[in-house]
């Protein structure tokens, strides 16, 4: 055996799939490779895993062109086949009736040579899971199968236009964008939440329905159908909407999706890309310098928040980007609520925690109030966001797409009473408080305190709370059996509380590196897990390393301002502050 | 270098590909530069219609009707035919790469030709386009540059199990009689080898 016999086994692998026309995955390949497996070479071979599906499709196009449109199928599973309405390199897409519901679906098909793809059963897994979600702005998967040598995946009809037709045709304003970007927030949040990731968000993928609602549609299952080269090569030489690790065949993850819904946005409003170039290598390299457009050069008229939203979705490294689609939510609703106050000046330095004061565990803290109370109010239903005066945008929340959320800190009093604590409550030494929470749907929630030296601690949950999800349509007392007793003096009493819908898995990862927490004793937040926090909420500064002080109050500025209906999915995310200012009651 | 024989011990597996023609594509070749009408009919009907196929994807949208790619296929076999004598000396083994080459030049004609007198509709039409030919890729990437690049700097053999299989993308059997492989299992590793080879090639220009 010569040396040049001696080829890496993994690339000769991936060479044979090449040759024998077999889809390849450019997300996988590069685990599945040997550690000493070349990576250049393995990403040209990608490369020239392209140029054979782009012969393979051009196969396919010129028996079209010589025989005609293949025969329309009749009967597909239990679909009855209406009409073809469209087609792509994947297959085909018909109007059919499904029997069983007794409505019409879209039914994507795949060409008969789809069977040559070893993706079928993932990507029947993966329709299975989104025949999980139903979300207003994702369209609804009824299910797939494969049959007669066809896989397919039938779904909702969504009559409406591409964003990337409103895009050239009529173009976007940034509250529309933001708009639009909450909705799709939410889309992929729901989406991310079922353990699927979308891989493909673009213009041309979201429908704007007749009527205005906007509709997430062609996920990964849907592309993976195809057999035309995979995402990440699938529009050479302008893969626009990639992030830049996807680019250099990292694994796809959350952080990429939002990539892309950032990209989207800045396109809303440009018509633009934030990098482009006109082949693969080009965008490695754009990325590589940050040669890239910015949004404040092409649109000198929008806000500066909007601008530092986009930016941060599309930060080259992943880790600046919004920690989920839920936090990047929050950072665009925010953008359409009136400014946050002024940021408030440091206090005196205060120590945080005294330990438990008698049988009851205490947590030296400020109060704090969360949402207040759904009280049966059937406008929260429907109620509008909070919006700028000035913009006069009203968003209104689908019903079946919210949730509301009653909480409050509260005060015993001497006497025996308890008073709740507005924003301008107050507090003082041995105060002893806890929170109640009422929600319409079970609630996963994290409560933290920030001392005026930039230390953070996790109040809830900790071993022995009821722990999460809290139950829906009951007053929930946390922490359930003792109180956070009020223990130093400082100018203000911060807390961070974060409620969701889905449980927040970052989360409790940090929080599992927490020194053997228990009930009544603060546990101090390790510096990743702080970091992790702060990018799940908004905007962390790029510098925070060398200002360690009360950066989450600078972070999380939004108070509590009484009852609110919440995105499902979504994170949501507030800072109550409440008077500390010293001296016994 | 003579013609090499065709194994009288082929597999029992590779009965596709006695039964396709046991005649390397070297034979018909040669055949047909000698006279040979029957070697030249032959050698049209193995790579018409694929070399058709591969002109279809290089054309742009508004020249891949059915005629476009037939002239474009047939001037192309016949020219080469004609040149079949200058072409032995510099390009044996690399017939496929011959014609590819020939039929390349030809479509660059013909789309500059149908540029000065302006096609039809191409924004129209390349606007409904589903997917990328590689025609489009070679008008927006730098990646078909990398890659012809490489390919022109394999070995003639190599060059050869690339265009036979991932351009052309004949059978394996129809691979094994263009490469002059005994197997279909060699013909199989020729062509991966040469895949490791020209992805190290495309990488290393990447780099430089």
């Amino acid at each position: 055996m010569n040396a040049e016999d001696e080829v890496d086994p993994a690339l000769l692998s991936l060479a044979e799939r090449i040759a024998e026309g077999t889809s390849v995955d450019p997300d996988e390949e590069p685990q599945l490779a040997g550690q000493d497996t070349d990576r250049e070479v393995l990403k040209a071979l990608l490369d020239i895993a392209v140029i054979e599906a782009a012969h393979r499709g051009a196969e396919r196009s010129f028996d079209r062109m010589q025989f005609g449109p293949l025969e329309i199928p009749r009967q597909w599973a239990h679909l009855t086949i209406l009409e073809k309405i469209g087609e792509g390199e994947f297959g085909e897409v018909y109007r059919a009736h499904d029997g069983k519901l007794q409505i019409d679906v879209a039914l994507k098909l795949s060409f008969q040579d789809a069977g040559r793809s070893p993706d079928t059963s993932k990507v029947l897994d993966e329709a299975r899971l989104l025949a999980r979600v139903r979300h207003p702005n994702v369209v609804r998967v009824y299910g797939a199968d494969e049959k007669h040598g066809r896989v397919g995946l039938w779904m909702d009809l969504v009559p409406g236009r591409t964003l990337e037709e409103l895009t050239r045709t009529q173009g976007f304003g940034a509250n529309e964008a933001i708009n639009i970007g909450i909705e799709l927030c939410r889309a992929l949040a729901a989406v991310h939440s079922v353990g699927v990731l979308h891989g493909d968000i673009k213009a041309h993928n979201v429908i704007r329905r007749d009527g205005g609602q906007i509709v997430l549609v062609d996920f990964g299952a849907g592309r993976s159908l195809s057999t035309r080269p995979r995402a990440g090569h699938d529009v050479v030489g302008t893969p626009v909407y990639l992030a830049p690790e996807v680019l250099n065949s990292q694994p796809r993850s959350a952080a990429s999706d939002i990539y892309s819904l950032g990209v989207l946005l800045f396109h809303l409003i440009t018509n633009d890309y934030p990098v482009y170039a006109t082949s693969r290598a080009a965008f490695i390299e754009a990325h590589a310098v940050g040669a890239r457009k910015r949004l404040r050069d092409l649109r000198p008229d929008v806000s500066d928040g909007f601008i530092q939203v986009v930016e941060r979705a599309t930060a080259a490294d992943p880790h600046m980007r919004f920690a989920s689609a839920g936090a990047f939510e929050t950072a665009l609703v925010h953008l359409l609520t009136p400014p946050a106050p002024p940021p408030i000046p440091s206090g005196p330095n205060w120590r945080v925690w005294a330990a438990g004061i008698g049988a009851a565990a205490i947590v030296a803290i400020g109060a704090v109030a969360l949402w207040s109370a759904v009280r049966g109010d059937p406008s929260t239903e429907t109620r509008p966001l909070q919006t700028d005066a000035a913009v006069g945008i009203d968003v209104v929340l689908p019903p079946s797409d919210t949730f509301d959320i009653d909480a409050a800190f509260h005060r015993l009093l001497g006497s025996g009473g308890v008073e709740r604590l507005g924003s301008n409550g107050r507090l003082s030494v041995d105060d002893e408080v806890y929170l109640s929470v009422k929600t319409s749907t079970p609630t996963y929630l994290y409560v933290v305190n920030e001392d005026e030296k930039g230390s953070a601690y996790l109040l809830f949950p900790l071993p022995g709370d009821a722990g999460n999800p809290l139950p829906p349509r009951t007053e929930v007392r946390v922490p359930k059996e003792v109180n956070w007793k009020v223990d130093t003096v400082g100018g203000k009493e911060h807390f961070i509380l974060f409620a969701s819908t889905e449980r927040q898995p970052a989360f409790e990862d940090g929080f599992r590196k927490l020194p053997a927490p228990s009930l009544g004793e603060r546990s101090p937040l390790p510096p990743d897990t702080l970091e992790m926090l702060r990018s799940v909420g908004r905007l962390a500064p790029a510098q925070t390393h060398d200002r360690p002080r009360n950066r989450y109050r600078d972070l999380f500025t939004t108070p509590l301002t009484g009852p609110e209906t919440a995105a499902r999915g979504a994170l949501w995310v507030r800072q109550p502050t409440v008077e500390n200012p010293g001296g016994r009651r | 270098m003579g013609v090499p024989p065709v194994p009288d011990n082929v597999p029992d597996d590779q009965v596709a590909l006695e039964r396709l023609d046991p005649e390397s594509s070297f034979a018909l070749v040669r055949r047909a530069r000698d006279g040979d009408e029957a070697a030249l009919n032959d050698l049209f009907e193995r790579y018409s219609k694929r070399l058709r196929i591969w002109a279809h994807g290089r054309l742009p949208l508004w020249a891949r009707g059915p005629a476009d790619t037939q002239d474009v296929v047939q001037d192309t076999l016949l020219q080469v035919v004609r040149k079949l004598d200058q072409f032995e000396p510099r390009h044996e083994g690399a017939f496929l790469g011959y014609v590819r080459q020939t039929l390349r030049n030809n479509i660059t004609d013909r789309i500059r030709q149908a540029q000065r007198r302006g096609p039809s509709e191409p924004l129209a039409s390349s606007k409904s386009s589903p997917a990328p030919s590689p025609y489009d890729m070679a008008e927006a990437s730098e990646l078909m540059d990398r890659y012809e690049s490489a390919l022109e700097g394999l070995k003639p053999d190599q060059r050869e199990a690339i265009i036979a299989r991932i351009e052309l993308r004949l059978s394996w059997p129809e691979v094994a009689a263009a490469l002059n492989k005994p197997s279909v299992p060699a013909a199989q590793m020729a062509v991966r080898r040469s895949l490791v080879r020209l992805a190290q090639d495309m990488s290393h220009k990447l780099k430089a």
